[in-house]
């Protein structure tokens, strides 16, 4: 059978990043989709002020155009580019920065030129930068800090799992509810909107979508297996006058799927 | 002569009836439906989607024939895998055909399928897809799936966003900006700061 080119780039990236050192690599990729509400003011006579609120949707697509303009990237719009995310990814670059370890590193990548580019990292003056973030405390278990910048207990720590260990076999599945964070902006600076709430101000476009998720893991012992799915709302920046300040509504979804580390 | 004669008459007419009475009962076991969503035999178009669907409209199940492939946990995982895969890599096109294969599979049999292909239908972002969704959302037992496929509807029919135009910053932007960053970057230093006297000299959350 052929293999997808979804998963030969996945699969490439996920093995570049193996290479480099990491301790687990499975790259998937995020599917983000919502709606923004948004209001408009006018003034059709003296002394009469009127309010409209009008709805837009938002997709992937969406989310690499406010990445394009943010980045200079251009090629992020192009048919094929999507958004890949590795959670299990020791972010060496954020961690340098807190004293705490961040895991969960964010990519663009196109299935058809093979490109991608990294969307957090050290600027020239050694500063981190970041444009993307996933910030969740639940998973001491399989992730040693939680993931992202979620650092901060009084946020929400608390998960539920059901889960099925079998030691004889080497496998092990679960599925949890945990609380989330997905955060895309266009100012670089403007991270680790949980330590720093309100820093999202500062940014031209953004959105946030904060809520309940989900997060199916299995090991079969040959294969690792992740499903994660974020639904919840938040607020957005739009630069558009129009839509300045919607309220966002959104559902994140990721998968990934590698071979078994251990 | 004659005796002979008659018994292999006999003969002959009892091997007759026992084969009319063996294709009998052997055509009465495996004649399925044409139709039929378990069929050993997949419907022919569309040939990637390898879950059979199963509405509209749903077709009698009729008692399993003794020739279906039955798929181990692994296999079918494997199947689901890859048509959500496909689904994923269809999302991104713009051609009829992927919005087609998309829709077929919202009536897929498996769930997951069913609900990558709704996704799959929101990113591919067609107004094409509403009237599918909508038919197949009536037709839908799950409440859940019913609401999802309805969102999703509603979904392609709005305007997307306008983040606004890009324009270039100004030198005082760009001065504002630096000082931003510098405080921002103070803030962050003194944050660190305090976590490392707060849990020094073990790592936090160890």
């Amino acid at each position: 059978m052929k293999p997808n080119k979804t998963l030969i780039c996945v699969m490439t990236l996920g093995t570049m990043i193996f290479a480099a050192g990491k301790v687990s690599a499975i790259p998937g990729v995020v599917n983000v989709s919502g709606t923004a509400l948004s209001e408009t003011d006018s003034n059709p006579s003296s002394g009469v002020s009127v309010g409209k609120v009008t709805k837009h949707g938002f997709k992937t697509k969406d989310v690499l155009s406010l990445l394009a303009d943010a980045t200079t990237n251009a090629w992020f719009t192009d048919k094929y580019s999507q958004l890949v995310y590795d959670p299990d990814a020791y972010n060496s670059d954020a961690s340098g920065v807190y004293p705490y370890n961040v895991y969960g590193i964010f990519y663009v990548t196109n299935t058809s030129t093979h490109a991608f580019t990294r969307l957090d990292g050290l600027d020239g003056e050694g500063y981190y930068y970041s444009y993307v973030e996933f910030d969740s405390y639940g998973f001491y278990s399989l992730w040693e800090d939680g993931l992202g910048f979620w650092h901060d207990s009084g946020l929400g720590e608390n998960y539920a799992e059901s889960y099925k260990e079998n030691e004889n076999k080497g496998t092990y599945s679960s599925n949890a509810t945990l609380q989330g964070l997905l955060y895309i902006h266009d100012d670089p600076y403007d991270y680790d909107i949980t330590d720093f709430p309100g820093i999202n101000f500062d940014n031209t476009n953004a959105i946030i979508i904060r809520g309940l998720g989900t997060f199916k893991y299995s090991d079969n012992s040959t294969t690792e297996t992740e499903l994660l799915t974020l639904s919840g709302s938040g607020d957005g920046y739009f630069s558009s006058s129009a839509d300045s300040y919607p309220v966002i509504t959104g559902k994140v979804t990721f998968k990934a799927k590698g071979p078994s580390v251990e | 002569m004659r005796p002979k004669f008659v018994f292999a008459l006999l003969l002959l007419a009892l091997l007759a009836l026992g084969a009319v009475f063996f294709l009998k009962q052997h055509l009465g076991n495996v004649a399925p439906s044409p139709t039929s969503p378990e069929s050993a035999t997949p419907a022919p178009p569309p040939a990637s989607n390898v879950m059979a669907s199963v509405a509209p409209p749903p077709a009698p199940i009729p008692a399993a024939p003794a020739s279906t492939i039955t798929l181990t946990p692994e296999q079918r995982q494997a199947a689901i895998d890859a048509e959500t895969d496909r689904l994923q890599e269809w999302s991104m096109n713009d051609d009829p055909a992927s919005l087609s294969n998309i829709l077929a599979d919202l009536t897929n049999s498996e769930k997951e399928i069913r609900d990558a292909a709704i996704e799959a239908a929101k990113q591919f972002g067609s107004t094409n897809a509403i009237p599918t969704l909508k038919a197949v959302a009536a037709n839908t037992t799950d409440p859940e799936e019913q609401i999802a496929l309805l969102e999703a509807a509603n979904f392609l029919s709005l305007p997307g966003v306008n983040w606004g135009s890009t324009t270039p910053k100004t030198p005082e932007q760009i001065q504002a900006d630096a000082q931003r960053k510098a405080e921002r970057e103070a803030r962050r230093q003194a944050m660190q700061n305090r976590a490392l006297n707060q849990n020094s000299p073990a790592a936090p959350n160890n």
